[in-house]
């Protein structure tokens, strides 16, 4: 009975409300609609209420500061965009098929998302593709495309990109949807002048302590343009919203555009907000569906008539979720952001509806990547290193390869020459149908010129150069070249070309008559002329003496030598070595599975001095190498 | 008498300060970088230009590389970045090292003519005709994107041929041009390394060498035979910043480390005698001989 009474009450106010030109008391009683009042949990009230009567718990939700929500509008369409950006401006609709490959049969598909150029001709989300597509038959048709979650994933990550570019406070919501904390980013901005107090022409803030409001809110309004700009950089276009808290800005953002929320003008922002922009049914699981209905029925669609119901009234009818919502509505709710770590690696896959079997048209696919993961990992002020290439094939299974970068760049080109290169030299065994490709970033390295150094190289410059000449001969045919740590004189290792700083002492080179920067050797050293590999010759010898040397291209009296000196060594390395010759001494069957070598230093009669080996496993003679 | 003269007063060696006056230094043509070689510095006028593009020419064995060796030395001991094109992979790390460069500041490409696509017309995954670009056009290309970078001192070019191979063509006039004006825009050493002279009018130095002699000993009868080394002879033929048609001769060790005694052992080809003299120098000890050409 004491129910039904209270349900005609609202019953009374929801009519009323009706008429946006009366005023009502919106205060309903504390008693739950449908149930007793003992059976009320009152903790949320409490909480409610001690929130807004402890100061500590108000200085620290004062602090989560200001915060910008970047959202995409229909993330699936905008990740569809960013990926074919011919699409834009014509009219599109997503549909969810089970298929991801080939034609789509998508007639009896419905439309999940329809772009605003489709909404113009009169598709509707929901329709069937073969009425959206009858529907905009007379202005040739509507683009149908399958949704991709790859390209979604791919996209909420360069949002993320663009958000760190600018805060390290970062948070991800719901895909397309990003809160950044900008605080403390006021030396970001073109706002950062020179101040003529300090007269030495540093640069301050001007968002001193005598800051006016205006000058705030336009600092902030950069910073929201900034962040639109970022985003649309990385393919996606999206609304900025700047508020005191998550979710005014979140609000904010839902507004379109960019808008900021001056600190205390939450209240008069969030009057007029129409209660649908909570997306309580969508997000709220069943209790936000039940509080919308809740809130329909007493007739509540803006969040002002919202902020005005008794919090403690609403929270013991609807609960803690109620309260939540008209703290938001009243612009007290402030949630810190929940900072993610930045990411390390940089990510994009592309899902491909047909399967790509030549190396040219997964090129020009990679080449788009590569572009989109190059601006994200310039956006984050880092360069590309190496890349790890995961390619999907028609068989289902997964093609992995990592690609070296000897030098990190951030030009596209050279990139998609080293994978090429790659693939070319161990093609995928099917056809591709996903390409992802992973860059493991590295951070750029400025240097300083010394004034009383010789010049060098710029960091980048030299890195790009690397990187080009890597990908027209090879990752191992640019470097640093070493010998390596080997019995053998011949074996070399190639590394990564890092030259030191001028001002370091060059190491010390065998010899006595070592010198230095300013005195250098005065006596002058003899070189090797590398044969790579040993030229295998004959020789002819006079009672183990070499007396005649032919080979390719070659043949001469031995006019003095000397030698031999006896190398044996690196037992240890099977028939599977690489850096030595093949020889019957290798094959696993013998018992001398290392490299026994005897070294002559030969001065035949064309002129030259030959270093030259006898391989005394495999009784046979090679040179590897000319003194010149 | 000139060449002693210069000789016991071999060139100032005063530390340099190349990045105060380092735009004027790119106009200068006395701007040169030496080979740590009195005798050489001695002919081809105190060194190398920068700038400019020189080139040594010589059979493989005559001590090219060594000469080369010792411009690279002198360049990374002061700091400065090099690069070292190498067609046809003859760069020894471990000499190099040993003549005193500081290998971490060498840029290494082994730019081996790579292949250049005729056409693609395979259906899968395979690239269709290719051909090879010509091994000098790769290292020029090479050297010009190396230059292009800027900040590199010395870049040598090392355009030999394989052993007891044909000789490559020389370059033709615009590449050369091309490599000229790139060495002049960045103010770095070009030198080019070959056979025979492949930069034409380009070249501001010409370095022939000659054949060289190698010369062995051993330390008392009955021991071991050692290499010591080759005696390098080279004259200026082209020279447009100084004199040409001076000559030179020096020794290059395998081993800088002094030998307590010398037996003879003639040289079969050159029969020059190793055996110290009467102070019991050998002839490496001596001074290098020196000739004046014109100019």
């Amino acid at each position: 009975m004491i129910a039904g009474a209270h349900r005609s009450i609202a019953n009374q106010q929801l009519c009323a409300a009706a008429d946006d030109s009366i005023v009502i008391d919106y205060r309903i009683s504390p008693r739950p609609l449908g149930a007793d009042a003992s059976s009320v949990d009152s903790a949320p009230i409490r909480d409610a209420a001690a929130v807004s009567a402890n100061p500590a718990v108000r200085a620290r939700t004062a602090a989560a500061g200001r915060v910008a929500s970047i959202l995409a509008a229909d993330f699936p369409l905008a990740a569809i965009l960013r990926l074919n950006p011919d699409l834009r401006g014509r009219p599109l609709v997503i549909v969810e098929s089970p298929r991801t490959q080939g034609r789509l049969d998508a007639a009896n598909l419905e439309c999940r998302f329809v772009s605003s150029e489709a909404r113009a001709l009169g598709v509707r989300s929901g329709m069937t593709v073969a009425r959206a597509r009858s529907a905009t038959a007379a202005s040739g048709g509507v683009v149908v495309i399958n949704r991709s979650h790859a390209a979604e994933s791919s996209a909420a990550e360069a949002m993320l990109d663009a958000a760190w570019s600018l805060s390290p406070v970062v948070e991800a919501g719901t895909p397309g949807e990003v809160a950044v904390l900008l605080d403390g980013l006021g030396r970001l901005t073109r706002h950062a002048r020179r101040d003529p107090s300090r007269g030495n022409g540093n640069i301050s803030e001007r968002s001193g302590g005598g800051e006016t409001a205006e000058t705030e809110e336009k600092l902030e309004t950069e910073l929201a343009l900034e962040l639109q700009r970022r985003a649309a950089r990385a393919g996606i276009e999206v609304a900025v919203g700047v508020a005191s808290g998550k979710e005014v800005a979140h609000l904010a953002a839902r507004c379109g555009g960019v808008r900021v929320i001056a600190p205390g003008m939450e209240a008069s922002f969030l009057e007029w907000i129409p209660l649908d922009l909570l997306d309580l049914g969508a997000k709220g699981g069943r209790d936000g569906a039940e509080i919308e209905l809740a809130l329909a029925r007493w007739g509540i669609r803006r969040l002002g008539d919202l902020a005005r119901l008794d919090i403690r009234a609403v929270g013991n009818r609807l609960g803690a979720r109620a309260v939540d919502l008209i703290r938001i509505a009243r612009g007290e709710r402030r949630v810190s952001i929940a900072a993610r770590p930045p990411a390390e690696t940089f990510t994009e896959t592309v899902e491909l509806e047909w399967g790509v079997e030549n190396l040219e048209a997964m090129g020009f696919v990679m080449r788009a990547i590569l572009d989109r993961l190059i601006d994200r990992v310039a956006m984050r002020g880092l360069v590309a290193g190496d890349l790890t290439l995961t390619l999907e094939l028609a068989d289902h299974r997964r093609h992995t390869r990592r690609v070296a970068v000897a030098g990190p760049t951030n030009e596209p080109r050279p990139l998609l020459a080293l994978i090429l290169l790659d693939l070319e030299n161990s093609p995928p065994p099917a056809a591709v149908e996903a390409i992802r490709i992973t860059v493991a970033p590295r951070i750029s390295n400025p240097a300083q010129s010394d004034m009383f150094a010789p010049p060098r190289p710029a960091p980048e410059r030299m890195q790009t150069v690397i990187a080009r000449l890597a990908a027209m001969y090879g990752p191992d045919r640019v470097g640093t070249l070493a010998a390596r740590d080997s019995y053998f004189p011949d074996a070399v290792q190639i590394g990564a070309f890092a030259p030191p700083a001028a001002s370091s002492a060059p190491p010390a080179p065998n010899g006595a008559d070592a010198g230095d920067a300013i005195n250098p050797p005065r006596i002058a050293r003899l070189t090797l002329r590398a044969i790579r590999p040993p030229r295998i010759i004959e020789v002819m010898c006079d009672r183990d003496e070499p007396r005649y040397v032919r080979g390719d291209n070659l043949g001469a009296r031995v006019v003095s030598f000397a030698g031999p000196w006896r190398i044996t060594g690196e037992w240890w390395r099977g028939a599977d070595s690489n850096d030595l010759p093949e020889t019957p001494a290798s094959a696993p069957n013998q018992r001398h599975r290392g490299c026994t070598r005897d070294y002559y230093d030969l001065a035949l009669d064309d002129g030259g001095v030959y270093r030259a080996f006898r391989d005394l496993a495999a009784d046979d003679w090679h040179i590897d190498g000319i003194y010149d | 008498m000139a060449a002693s003269v210069a000789i016991a007063n071999p060139i100032p060696r005063l530390p340099e300060i190349s990045g105060v006056f380092r735009g004027r230094e790119l106009t200068r043509k006395d701007a040169r970088l030496s080979s740590g070689i009195p005798a050489l510095d001695t002919i081809i006028g105190g060194g190398i230009a920068r700038g400019r593009v020189s080139e040594i020419t010589g059979h493989p064995g005559s001590g090219l590389t060594s000469l080369a060796a010792s411009f690279i030395t002198i360049a990374t001991r002061r700091g400065e970045v090099t690069a070292w094109i190498d067609p046809i992979d003859a760069f020894d790390p471990a000499t190099i090292a040993a003549a005193g460069a500081d290998l971490a500041r060498i840029l290494w490409v082994g730019a081996d003519s790579p292949l250049i696509d005729a056409a693609d017309d395979s259906p899968r995954f395979g690239m269709a005709a290719r051909r090879r670009k010509r091994p000098s056009d790769a290292a020029i290309k090479t050297a010009e994107m190396i230059l292009a970078a800027g900040g590199f001192g010395l870049v040598v070019i090392d355009l030999s041929a394989r052993l007891h191979t044909a000789r490559p063509a020389p370059l033709a006039n615009s590449i050369a041009l091309r490599l000229a004006r790139a060495a002049e825009r960045t103010g770095a050493v070009v030198l080019v390394i070959a056979a025979n002279p492949m930069c034409g009018t380009f070249a501001v130095l010409s370095l022939v060498v000659g054949r060289s002699r190698p010369r062995f000993s051993r330390l008392a009868p009955g021991a071991p035979v050692l290499f010591d080394g080759l005696e390098v002879e080279a004259e200026v033929v082209r020279n447009k910043l100084g004199a040409s048609g001076n000559r030179a001769a020096w020794p290059v060790l395998v081993d800088t480390i002094p030998m307590p005694r010398f037996l003879s052992l003639s040289d079969a080809s050159a029969r020059i005698d190793t055996a110290p003299d009467d102070r019991g120098r050998t002839p490496f000890d001596r001074k290098p001989t020196i000739v004046r050409g014109r100019g």
